[in-house]
């Protein structure tokens, strides 16, 4: 007999694992992230650093910063200070959606897809927790942002960006990495399906990035309900905060512990009250079979359809 | 200690009761055939078997222990192979069966090479390559060379060619003479009555019959044809006998295995020149269950 608190124990086994199976299995996808983050940073940094002398970007504000369209695309006017921020302004809300699509995939590819498809039962049949392939998919995500936060440091550094601001840069994305790995998780937990889940949380994405630019155009406080613009308001290169990520953080912890006691409340696989019986026969005469049409195919003479004729005895 | 003791096992998904108070029972040792019509509920009880899923009412005890609570201690004594087998498309099938060795906690290396030489499976493929057949090999190789006490095989053949089909029935024998327990579901009954020394056919959720081979022989009919010297008469009013064609020194019928010894007795008496007996079939066992199934359904 095993006490609750052994089992609870038990209920991570094999996370380890699990976690070198799926870095083996994303081997490909991710170094494929990783590079178009980095080039989508680098190409911007060289350009704007071609483009702009940094004695004029007053002007460049004014000119940028007062044009709504441009601001709800980009990013909060306030990085037009340094060269650096000028570039996040263009790019970061991009840098962060994709890095938001990355941490979802990932998530949900590793832990509800598989048991869609019925991998899983295969993976849960040995010495594997019931919480452990959740875990190990959100801690490749985790070690997936870091990479990112890496990735993004080095090529702010490499293109001649300051380093400090190219830390915080790198930082402030895995931050709403990290923010998105855990609502995606959520949502494997709610959704039957992967594709539905695919679905609300690449919604949520979006509404995220509206709000932001709700907040950047005019409603500062706006930006604040938005994990974009949480990780937005680090401002790289301009302000170097690293506070702001603390809300991505531990809403993600929070999220995280959502989706534990979720999964803990459910059964494998598909869920059932989504298993309402659908329609046995086709409705209306255009889907049904046409009672001479299957006819003629038995009767060989199918016009038209030489190959399926040759098929045929 | 039974290696799987099963009863009243209810479990509903919505408004559907896949199990109704199911029994089962595998003795250790023993290679337990699983029959049941599609639908009726065999996976749903493996996967409860497996810890997947978790029990609504009944009673579930697997090598002594709780499936759901003590899932990961006994799943180092257990192994399972799905009916349908699905991979990752980049993997290759020999990492696939390491894995899941090292997931279980060990894996037998010189029975993994020998079983990949006998089910004649290509280790360095990528799944995404490999036909239906050659995934089931994948798991059935995974299943095979692990050391476990217990195997739940469901539908383990499905899409193995006939010389596949072969190894597999050795395989399985050799694992008998080791001593380990098998639960096979399956849908060839040729395979389970050249496999199993118990089954249980379940429908709708609940165990209809459960015995050895030969106690569910009794409960059917053997059909016997039998040419005699003597005319043959009276015998369709003798007890156990049914659908009697005679035709003078000719006959054929149907007789309940438990008076057969009566009815023998009865056709020596009349001189006996040629006789052909044909025991219940296990399609006979299984076909009068899913019949009535059929006119349910119907």
């Amino acid at each position: 007999m095993s006490t609750p608190t052994g089992t609870a124990g038990r209920t991570v086994t094999g996370t380890g694992r699990l976690l070198r199976f799926m870095l083996r299995r994303e081997r490909l996808a991710l170094p494929v992230w990783l590079v178009v983050i980095g080039a989508l940073l680098g190409i911007q940094s060289r350009a704007s650093q071609a483009i702009y002398d940094p004695a004029h970007l007053d002007q460049l504000r004014e000119t940028l910063g007062s044009n709504a369209a441009f601001v709800a695309l980009a990013g909060p006017r306030e990085l037009i200070a340094t060269i650096g921020g000028e570039v996040l302004f263009e790019i970061f809300g991009y840098v962060l959606i994709m890095v938001a699509l990355m941490n979802m995939f990932l998530v949900g590819r590793n832990s509800r897809a598989d048991e869609e498809t019925g991998r899983a039962e295969l993976i849960r049949s040995t010495r594997v927790g019931r919480r452990a392939p959740l875990l190990a998919a959100l801690l490749l995500a985790c070690l997936s942002n870091v990479a990112v936060a890496v990735v993004l440091a080095a090529v702010g550094i490499g293109t001649g960006l300051p380093v400090w601001g190219s830390v915080v840069c790198g930082l402030a994305t895995a931050g709403a990495g990290v923010f998105f790995a855990a609502l995606a998780g959520v949502a494997m937990q709610v959704f039957d399906h992967t594709r539905a889940a695919y679905g609300a949380v690449a919604i949520a994405i979006g509404a995220t990035y509206l709000l932001r630019a709700a907040g950047d155009v005019a409603l500062t406080p706006l930006a604040w309900l938005s994990p974009i613009g949480w990780s937005q308001r680090t401002l790289p290169y301009v302000e170097n905060r690293l506070w702001p990520l603390a809300v991505p953080v531990v809403t993600g912890a929070l999220l995280t512990v959502a989706a534990v006691a979720l999964l803990d409340r459910r059964d494998f696989g598909p869920r059932a009250r989504h298993r309402l019986p659908g329609a046995a026969d086709a409705p209306g005469p255009g889907l049904a079979p046409a009672p001479r049409a299957r006819h003629r195919v038995a009767g060989r003479a199918v016009p038209g359809e030489p190959h399926l004729r040759l098929l045929l005895p | 200690m039974p290696a799987i003791a099963v009863s009243g096992l209810v479990k509903t998904f919505g408004r559907t009761r896949a199990l109704d108070g199911l029994d089962l029972t595998v003795e250790e040792g023993e290679v337990h055939g699983f029959l049941g019509p599609n639908g009726s509920g065999k996976t749903t009880t493996i996967r409860i078997l497996l810890g997947l899923l978790r029990a609504d009412a009944g009673t579930v005890r697997v090598l002594g222990g709780d499936p759901w609570r003590d899932a990961v201690a006994l799943h180092g004594r257990m192994a399972y192979v799905p009916g349908d087998v699905m991979l990752w498309p980049g993997i290759t099938g020999g990492e696939v069966i390491d894995l899941i060795g090292s997931l279980r906690g060990g894996l037998d290396r010189r029975r993994r090479d020998e079983l990949l030489e006998r089910f004649d499976l290509d280790p360095r493929k990528k799944a995404r390559t490999y036909s239906k057949g050659n995934r089931q090999k994948v798991a059935l190789v995974a299943a095979l060379a692990s050391n476990a006490e217990l195997l739940l095989l469901d539908e383990p053949t499905s899409g193995l060619d006939p010389l596949m089909e072969a190894e597999f029935q050795r395989c399985v024998q050799e694992l008998r003479q080791e001593g380990r327990t098998i639960l096979l579901s399956s849908h060839i009954l040729a395979e389970v009555e050249a496999l199993c020394d118990r089954v249980s056919i379940i429908r709708h959720g609940r165990t209809v019959e459960s015995g050895s081979l030969a106690d569910l022989r009794l409960l059917t009919r053997t059909s016997v044809t039998v040419e005699t010297v003597e005319p043959i008469v009276g015998i369709e009013t003798l007890p156990g006998v049914h659908d009697a064609v005679v035709n003078h020194t000719h006959a054929r019928f149907s007789v309940d295995t438990e008076h057969l010894d009566a009815v023998l007795r009865r056709l020596t008496e009349l001189r006996v020149r040629s006789l052909v007996c044909t025991p219940p079939t296990l399609e006979d066992l299984f076909l009068r269950h899913y019949e009535t199934t059929k006119q349910v359904t119907a």
